[in-house]
């Protein structure tokens, strides 16, 4: 706003009266103070919205998240989270080390009763299923989770790796259902192109980058209902990232994605809506864009400064 | 520091070689201590069944049958055990007070001198074994074939178990979570995730377990029944190579009968080269 009207009403003034000029300069100079003075007036026009899950109609949600607490043995990691996913969209979970943002997507994939010191507390519900009552198998297969680290079945090859959720599970397919599963996942995922030519030759030869896709395709061949994805580029170098990157942007337009990062400027590249995550507490969730430019909490405006984290 | 250099590595070259020098001279002793009973024997030495010092006949084919045959079917019997112990020290109950106690009392078994397992089921597994051959109506030895085949079983259990656990949790953390979240049961991830992934490390263990099996003397020799005969059931008594050597070398006073048991030990180290051979090319069969 400012930005468009200042140089109007200035040129304005300027036709009027010469002794208010000064004023309108000052005005703008206004907008070049320091940073510390400046920030109460921005401070000013935080947005009152702090989580934009309740704007979510039920229809348009596809997880809701209420209550939810995770301790590990006596420590409180997750404090009452509540956050609603929708149904359209990618939304990044970002945060310093250490502030549960792959505890909270490991816990909607009950990956956390693989261990027993674990406890989670809470509702999730996927559409209008509450998945704490299912058996975590189930869980697990209607939501689907890419790792920090590429992890292929090394004992399998890249079509069997696709294939993975059904041969792990124990589902009977045949051959042209198998053919297809593998043909449209991969193409999916953007690696049909690289491999095609080498189907049957280990996952774990592939490139890191590669790797990473290959994961997502097996995900992607579960028809899961929704994709986490934990910090899925950190082990991988650039132009692996801006791979995954342009595919997480393709990917989103069918399928909603849960995504942790700590790297805020791929937050800002590519996800609609932003939760920002501080000591176990969902500090601010709205909008990727308006979170980017007027956060509402000071601490997620520090942490976007890079002040911590 | 080129001086040093070139002295570590004669010092290493000649420690690396100690040991195939050490097959390689007895089998050359052993070749030439048969020499006697084989001007005597010829080739039958390799496939009569008939060992009589008396006749001086001497053919080895009955303690070669009967070391392979308990080592296969001690090998068999142990696998089921072996395996759960790997599977649920190293996954199930991984990290647990319960599993390191398991673990440890499992590698004990090996520590035990086999002469005291020999003992041991003397005194309490052969009256077990009369019990059940009079039960069935079999003639009551006690010792036997079948007898010696699952006291083997039971003292190489720790090989093929301890290294199966080492293997089995060395399986990446990663990998495993990567199967979860497909969502398998703890049977899939282990069915199709961790004993392929471990798969060769778990051969090697049996193949240590084989291995040892093969070279079993004390307990086998007090619990075989010492018959130079082939099995003629599986609760018959028969012998092995280990047992006929230490058995009888000490009463081998005629020279053809000492280089016959001379033989048998050859028959015992080429058997177990080319069972060493056997595993190494079954391993890259599985593997690669």
């Amino acid at each position: 706003m400012i930005e468009t009207s200042t140089p109007n009403k200035l040129s304005n003034l300027n036709k009027k009266d010469p002794s208010q000029k000064q004023a309108a300069v000052f005005h703008k100079m206004k907008r070049l103070k320091p940073l510390s003075i400046r920030k109460p007036s921005i401070a000013k026009k935080r947005p009152q919205i702090k989580n934009i899950s309740q704007q979510f109609s039920h229809a348009e949600t596809i997880l809701s998240i209420t209550d939810l607490c995770v301790y590990f043995s006596a420590t409180k990691v997750l404090k009452n989270i509540n956050i609603n996913f929708p149904k359209k969209g990618l939304v990044a979970i970002m945060g310093p080390s250490g502030c549960g943002k792959s505890t909270l997507i490991r816990a909607i994939n009950r990956m956390h009763e693989l261990d027993q010191s674990t406890n989670v507390t809470g509702k999730l519900m996927l559409g209008n299923q509450d998945i704490t009552t299912l058996p975590a198998m189930a869980v697990r297969q209607r939501i689907g989770m890419v790792f920090q680290r590429p992890n292929p079945f090394p004992n399998m090859t890249i079509f069997q790796n696709v294939l993975s959720g059904y041969i792990l599970t124990g589902m009977r397919l045949n051959k042209k259902q198998k053919n297809e599963i593998v043909i449209e996942n991969l193409k999916k995922a953007f690696l049909w192109d690289e491999v095609k030519d080498r189907l049957h030759e280990r996952g774990t030869f592939l490139s890191g980058g590669q790797q990473q896709r290959l994961c997502i395709a097996r995900s992607l061949a579960m028809q899961v209902d929704v994709l986490l994805l934990d910090e899925p580029t950190s082990a991988l170098d650039p132009i692996a990232t801006t791979r995954i990157e342009n595919l997480l942007q393709t990917l989103k337009k069918e399928i909603p994605i849960i995504m942790v990062t700590h790297n805020t400027a791929q937050a800002s590249r590519i996800s609609d809506y932003t939760a920002f995550l501080y000591l176990g507490e969902l500090i601010e969730y709205n909008k990727t864009k308006i979170m980017f430019t007027v956060p509402s909490d000071k601490r997620t405006e520090a942490y976007l400064m890079g002040r911590f984290g | 520091m080129q001086v040093k250099d070139t002295f570590f590595r004669i010092i290493l070259l000649i420690a690396a070689c100690f040991a195939p020098v050490l097959i390689i001279g007895s089998l050359l002793t052993l070749s030439s201590g048969f020499i006697p009973a084989f001007n005597e024997t010829g080739l039958s030495f390799f496939w009569s069944a008939t060992w009589d010092p008396q006749t001086r006949e001497f053919g080895g084919v009955v303690f070669l049958v009967g070391t392979i045959a308990t080592s296969v079917l001690a090998l068999i019997l142990s696998f089921p055990f072996s395996i759960a112990i790997s599977i649920f020290t190293g996954e199930i109950i991984h990290g647990t007070r319960l599993a390191s106690i398991i673990a440890n009392l499992v590698e004990i078994i090996s520590a035990i001198p086999s002469v005291v397992i020999g003992l041991w089921a003397i005194f309490v597994f052969i009256p077990i074994m009369q019990q059940l051959q009079i039960l069935i109506g079999a003639i009551p030895y006690g010792t036997g074939f079948l007898t010696a085949t699952i006291v083997l079983a039971f003292m190489i259990i720790p090989f093929s178990a301890t290294l199966g656990r080492e293997v089995i949790t060395l399986v990446p953390t990663h990998i495993k979570e990567a199967a979860y979240a497909m969502g398998a049961t703890r049977f899939e991830v282990i069915r199709y995730v961790i004993l392929p992934y471990a798969r060769s490390g778990i051969i090697g263990g049996f193949l240590i377990s084989t291995a040892r099996a093969f070279g079993e003397t004390m307990a086998v020799t007090m619990l075989i029944g010492n018959v130079n005969h082939l099995p003629t059931h599986i609760l018959s008594p028969t012998n092995t190579m280990a047992s006929i050597i230490a058995n009888e070398f000490a009463e081998a006073t005629d020279n053809v009968y000492y280089a016959a048991l001379i033989g048998i030990g050859l028959l015992l180290l080429i058997s177990s080269i080319v069972l060493s051979y056997l595993a190494r090319r079954i391993i890259k069969h599985f593997i690669l």
